[in-house]
């Protein structure tokens, strides 16, 4: 028979609750949105460079590629990762479709080089200087969302 | 069709829900893990803006064991997503060893791809809470607050070990909308990425 217990453990985060210094919740929030912002410089270089990356990945052959694609989603995720503390959301948004492109793959069986080459194509052209427009930038980001849904990728 | 909430509405939803607290984490003591350092090194400031001191830093599973064995800790940050062994490795871990002092201690995983199959999982490993990457600081300090005024009772049996699963039937606060019933309707959809008040709704 199997042995259940419920208990109630410490809980060691009640201490910041109490005490009389405490700050406020929306200053807290704006001392860590501070911190972050000031990050933004470091992680657009980051985030520029993981995007070449992913772009050197496309100029490889499709077996490769197929091959590879751990270490491409594994780029991706790093762009998706921190992208919208970089403030580039775009990149950010192209480089989560690829991932969830590549999750497919592994969950369905869904591979499609097309798609694929069309999103690091876009990853190329939002990271390149001077960028698209915002505006030319959300369409090819619709573009892209009916591209994947087309196929069948889960987001 | 039910859209991801957008994360400024998120953000002011957890702002909303606080009422206006104070908090105090200078004496709190977390550990975050994520193989990306440039991530961790984001989560960490957002942490130091919270007046966390010196969060632990680990990068990998590894290394994060290595910290459990000789350190207690008040919360656990952990990426879902890192080569070899990953977040679900380490809540396993965390929940499969009541020796260590850090058995019981909650857990936040981040994911930035939320299907309610890895919600679930997450839930089943004994994981307390799945924040949507990327990461807003008030929803991060929202969920830290929430495990502080609602711990929850602790189960061990043979197939589980974590916070107790079972939800509270308590009366939401004014202004803040049912998510209940948003997980309903998701079933009919369940392997879309869930927004963040969907994933709450599965932890209660």
């Amino acid at each position: 028979m199997t042995k259940v217990r419920i208990f109630n453990p410490p809980n060691g985060l009640a201490k910041i609750l109490e005490g009389g210094e405490g700050v406020h919740f929306d200053e807290l929030v704006a001392g860590s949105e501070g911190r972050i912002g000031e990050m933004k410089d470091v992680l657009q270089d980051y985030v520029r460079d993981q995007a070449r990356r992913v772009v050197w990945f496309g100029s490889l052959e499709e077996e490769i590629i197929f091959a590879r694609c751990g270490e491409l989603s594994q780029a991706a995720m790093n762009i998706a990762d921190v992208a919208g503390a970089a403030e580039l959301e775009q990149l950010g948004e192209v480089a989560h479709g690829i991932r969830a492109m590549i999750d497919s793959l592994y969950c369905k069986g869904v591979w499609h080089t097309d798609a694929l080459e069309a999103h690091i194509t876009s990853l190329a052209l939002l990271n390149s200087e001077p960028p698209p427009s915002v505006k030319e930038g959300d369409a090819i980001l619709k573009r892209l969302a009916r591209v994947r849904a087309a196929i069948g990728v889960v987001e | 069709m039910i859209e991801p909430q957008d994360e400024p509405e998120v953000a002011e939803a957890a702002r909303r829900s606080t009422g206006g607290s104070r908090l105090d984490l200078k004496r709190a003591r977390v550990l975050i893990v994520d193989d990306n350092q440039q991530a961790l090194e984001v989560l960490a400031q957002a942490l130091l803006g919270f007046c966390v001191r010196n969060p632990n830093q680990a990068r990998s599973v590894e290394e994060a064991v290595r910290l459990l064995g000789h350190d207690q800790f008040d919360l656990i940050i952990v990426d879902a997503e890192m080569p070899e062994h990953d977040g679900f490795d380490l809540a396993g871990h965390i929940r499969a060893n009541p020796g260590n002092p850090n058995f019981t201690v909650p857990i936040m995983l981040l994911s930035n791809f939320t299907p309610r199959h890895k919600v679930m999982r997450a839930r089943d490993a004994g994981v307390n809470v799945v924040i949507a990457k990327p990461i807003v600081p008030a929803v991060l300090l929202g969920r830290i607050e929430w495990l502080a005024r609602h711990p929850r009772p602790f189960v061990t049996s043979d197939g589980y070990c974590g916070p107790d699963r079972r939800f509270k039937t308590v009366p939401l606060p004014e202004g803040i909308p049912e998510r209940r019933a948003d997980a309903m309707r998701l079933i009919a959809q369940p392997e879309r990425a869930m927004s963040q008040n969907e994933i709450d709704s599965i932890f209660g």
